[in-house]
């Protein structure tokens, strides 16, 4: 039987290529390796779009599982890979916003630093919950925890922001 | 259960630093970025991408007199390309002349066209057929235990060539558009999917050397989640080199091992279109 609506996937892709590249930003995947990351998650959804079932969850939800999975295979890889250089690389800011932007960039920077050493689901929930703005069941649903689980690790992230930035602020 | 409020919906009790950082949090790419996504994307999967979100941005750019002109002389292959694209298969010839059919972004091709080295973008305001193979195959399995299929796939003639034995340096350039990395040996520290980008960047230039870099995609990646895109630059290789029984002994075996491809529409093409 044909699908009702067939999903295309030019369709999925000019819906969620800003999305998409966005959520693996805020996800710790480095500016110069997003084009190959977001390409990674569109080859995925290329490759698996036949077997998406809208009765099961919505099709964003569905996006951003593939983006966790392939920000997490990426920074399994990069944490095996010796740093370069490029992690010094300076915060480049838009040019119609220089001088604001700049300030919010460095600050930024700090907290995906925060974020770079917390587990991985901690990390996901604080950014599709505070970042993303996702309600927490959805989120919880995304990641295939217990709703109380999605709120453990919330808490346990925001704690640990905090911590960071409080320190910060008395040095 | 109540969520509770969110971070930046209290700023003020925040500590300053964090609610910049809150802001500061990274947004999309921008409209360059995008551009070149889609064609990489586009390149990769031989399929024609367009973005329609960005045509109201761009009508904004297309307004500055320069950009207006060029879209202006753009018309004219814009009209040819839309009526060759509706002639059965020519679409795709589009695709190999180098030219990615890209949506309503006119003035993002003049914009692109003045910065890119690469060949001239076709424009069309509609997907070209092949556009469809995305969903259109029958669903079925479309993964085969990945490593059965490599084992399958591997070519002992190739496997003789693959550059293991010599990787190049960590620091190895990972350059997106240059296709001096593309003709560059596999640096160990590629991912799979970069790996298999120069070998798509590197087929029309040196099939040979695509050949070889999908033969060391089959050894370092045994368990790769694109042993199918790389399959099919194999196979389109094969064929620039005029090896078309070996194309069609290795098509048979995709065929085979991935009967619902999302590709496969796109394999009979290239076979029926045999030389190059």
């Amino acid at each position: 039987m044909e699908p009702a609506v067939a999903l295309d996937f030019q369709q999925v892709f000019s819906e969620h290529c800003k999305f998409v590249w966005r959520v693996l930003a805020r996800l710790g995947v480095h500016q110069s390796d997003l084009p190959d990351v977001c390409q990674e998650v569109f080859l995925v959804v290329h490759r698996q779009l036949v077997h998406f079932d809208p009765s099961r969850a919505a099709l964003s939800s569905w996006v951003y599982g593939i983006c966790l999975r392939s920000a997490s295979d990426y920074r399994r890889r990069r944490g095996r890979r010796k740093e370069t250089s490029d992690e010094a690389a300076p915060v480049v800011a838009r040019a119609e916003h220089q001088f604001e932007d700049l300030a919010e960039r460095r600050a930024w920077q700090r907290l995906a630093a925060v974020l770079d050493e917390m587990d991985a689901g901690k990390r996901e929930v604080f950014v599709l919950y505070e970042l993303e703005n996702l309600a927490m069941n959805q989120v919880a649903a995304i990641l295939g925890c217990p709703l109380q689980t999605a709120y453990a690790r919330l808490h346990a992230a925001r704690r640990l922001v905090f911590q960071a930035f409080e320190e910060k602020s008395e040095a | 259960m109540t969520e509770p409020r969110r971070l930046n919906e209290h700023s003020t009790a925040l500590p300053f630093e964090l609610s910049q950082a809150l802001k500061g949090a990274p947004g999309g790419p921008t409209e360059l970025e995008q551009q070149a996504l889609l064609q990489s994307l586009g390149a990769t999967l031989g399929i024609a991408l367009a973005l329609p979100p960005l045509a109201a941005n761009l009508s904004a750019a297309a307004s500055t007199a320069s950009a207006a002109k060029v879209s202006a002389g753009l018309a004219a292959q814009v009209s040819t390309a839309v009526s060759l694209a509706t002639k059965p298969g020519v679409s795709f010839l589009l695709w190999f002349a180098g030219g990615l059919t890209l949506g309503t972004a006119l003035a993002a091709t003049a914009m692109l066209s003045a910065q890119s080295p690469r060949p001239q973008v076709a424009v069309s305001n509609r997907p070209a057929p092949s556009a469809m193979l995305a969903t259109r195959g029958t669903p079925a399995m479309v993964n085969a235990p990945a490593a059965s299929a490599s084992a399958a796939l591997a070519e002992p003639e190739l496997e003789a060539k693959v550059p293991g034995s010599r990787p190049a340096p960590e620091s190895a350039p990972r350059s997106p558009t240059r296709d001096k990395s593309a003709a560059q040996p596999a640096a160990e520290t590629d991912s799979e999917f970069s790996l298999l980008r120069s070998a798509q960047q590197t087929l029309k230039a040196d099939p040979l050397q695509a050949l070889e870099l999908c033969a060391a995609h089959t050894t370092r990646f045994p368990s790769g989640a694109m042993v199918q895109e790389r399959e099919m630059i194999a196979i389109e290789a094969l064929l620039r080199l005029g090896r078309v029984q070996q194309a069609e002994a290795r098509a048979s075996t995709f065929r085979r091992l991935f009967p619902g491809s999302a590709h496969a529409a796109r394999l009979e093409h290239l076979l029926q279109r045999g030389k190059f």
